[in-house]
């Protein structure tokens, strides 16, 4: 049995058929070839396929759509895009954690990538809480993650304090 | 994919209790989805023909005082245990299980009553709510009962709740705010990660050493449970070296761990009196984290 869910992914409103317990990362396969670039562990323990909900960090993978109904979502790429609607801080964190990405050549196989620069943007913006860190539970197989804290720190400094 | 059934969200508990009473039939109830979605796409387990979503039911979120207990709704997530501090100040080790949560995007999503009715071995919040002394609310068409956690959890990966009761609540004991309390964990993936064992303790202090001390342990049973014994041996006690070792040496006939997937009964046995032997030295000294 389908039903309506009002979602807008990336900027673009509209409603999309869900089904039972299909999830975000379901859906986001179907619809765009894009996001998320990695074929999730579908446990939610990777962390490669999360994206925001409302501003909050959520696993797509286990996420059911129909829990989602009315919500905001922001895949990393969408926040990278020009008319991405999320804070404006988050957003200049994200762009600039992805040409630091691409400039130092980390990510070669892309698997991660999203995931773990959509964690970092979290921490450089602030907006992962006191004392909590997004990136702290992520692991890339092909490159150094030590080398983003520093730059993550640079951000924060950067951007100010949060609001 | 996940199978044909239907996902009810009814945004009053009284229309979701009335929905349980007149199904008749087991319900899958999902609150999160961390634990429930990842064993449901990996074909563990099935989804009964309908779902019960509590995502819609706002008051299930909630944190409130009332009285001498700190009501937290079942629903409320390790994130908001984290950062809410009337539940640092109340309940110390329960905020230290929610801050262990693997990932953000997992503390986001999962919630309180999700980890006490999945009922896993070593329930993080589990755990902590069994030294804490909580207690559950169940809310069915005939009305609402409290259980104490401890009974609620009878191991085996099983609750004493009824298929017609939905847990509501937990409430705690505002008087935790007086006394100390310890959490910890021993896990994969750098101590993030599901629980192999994990330990809470709660006490508070009289002149006369601790007069009142719960422990409680996850991974040593197929559910947490608690020390009973331990405590019997430390309450009162002014907790020198002999009652410490005497303390110890009980430990091994307490704990009844079993192997299963994330770790082995051996390990566990032996994981479970190091984080013992660590709680029992923290417990001696004059002061631990709230």
């Amino acid at each position: 049995m389908k039903r309506e869910v009002r979602l807008v992914i990336d900027g673009d409103a509209g409603t999309r058929a869900a089904r039972g317990l299909d999830t975000l990362s379901d859906l986001l396969a179907r619809e765009r070839a894009a996001a998320p670039a990695s074929d999730p562990c579908r446990e939610g323990a990777c962390g490669d396929c999360v994206v925001l909900a409302d501003g909050v960090l959520v696993a797509a993978c286990i996420t059911p759509v129909l829990q989602l109904d009315g919500a905001r979502i922001s895949t990393f790429a969408g926040l990278c895009r020009d008319d991405a609607d999320e804070a404006p801080r988050l957003v200049a964190a994200a762009r600039a954690l992805a040409r630091f990405a691409d400039d130092r050549g980390l990510f070669p196989c892309d698997v991660c990538r999203s995931g773990v620069l959509l964690a970092a943007a979290l921490d450089a913006s602030g907006a992962s809480g006191e004392g909590t860190s997004a990136l702290s539970s992520r692991v890339c197989r092909c490159s150094d993650l030590a080398e983003l804290p520093p730059e993550i720190e640079r951000l924060r400094r950067e951007l100010g304090e949060a609001p | 994919m996940s199978g044909p059934c239907e996902v009810l969200a009814p945004f009053e508990i009284e229309e979701a209790v009335q929905l349980l009473a007149e199904i008749g039939e087991p319900v899958t109830v999902l609150a999160g989805g961390t634990d429930l979605m990842p064993a449901i796409l990996s074909g563990e387990r099935r989804p009964a023909a309908v779902v019960l979503d509590l995502g819609r039911m706002a008051i299930l979120r909630e944190i409130r005082e009332e009285g001498d207990e700190l009501v937290l709704g079942a629903a409320v997530t390790a994130a908001a245990l984290g950062a809410d501090p009337e539940v640092a100040r109340v309940a110390g080790p329960l905020v230290a299980a929610a801050r262990s949560f693997g990932s953000l995007e997992i503390a986001n999503r999962a919630t309180i009553g999700g980890n006490v009715m999945t009922a896993g071995a070593a329930g993080d919040l589990a755990t902590a709510l069994l030294a804490l002394d909580a207690v559950a609310v169940l809310a069915s068409t005939e009305g609402r009962r409290r259980v104490p956690v401890f009974s609620l959890l009878v191991g085996g990966g099983r609750t004493s709740a009824k298929p017609s009761e939905l847990l509501v609540e937990i409430r705690l004991p505002r008087a935790g705010a007086s006394g100390r309390g310890w959490f910890r964990k021993v896990s994969g993936r750098g101590g993030r990660g599901w629980a192999k064992v994990n330990l809470a303790c709660f006490a508070r202090d009289g002149s006369e050493g601790p007069e009142e001390v719960r422990i409680a342990l996850g991974g040593a049973a197929s559910g947490p449970t608690r020390l009973r014994e331990t405590e019997r041996i430390l309450t009162g006690s002014r907790l020198d070296e002999a009652c410490l070792a005497r303390a110890l040496r009980g430990i091994d006939g307490e704990i009844t761990p079993e192997d299963d997937l994330v770790s082995s009964a051996a390990y566990r046995r032996t994981i479970a009196a190091r984080l013992v032997r660590w709680v029992l030295a923290e417990l001696a000294r004059p002061e631990g984290l709230r």
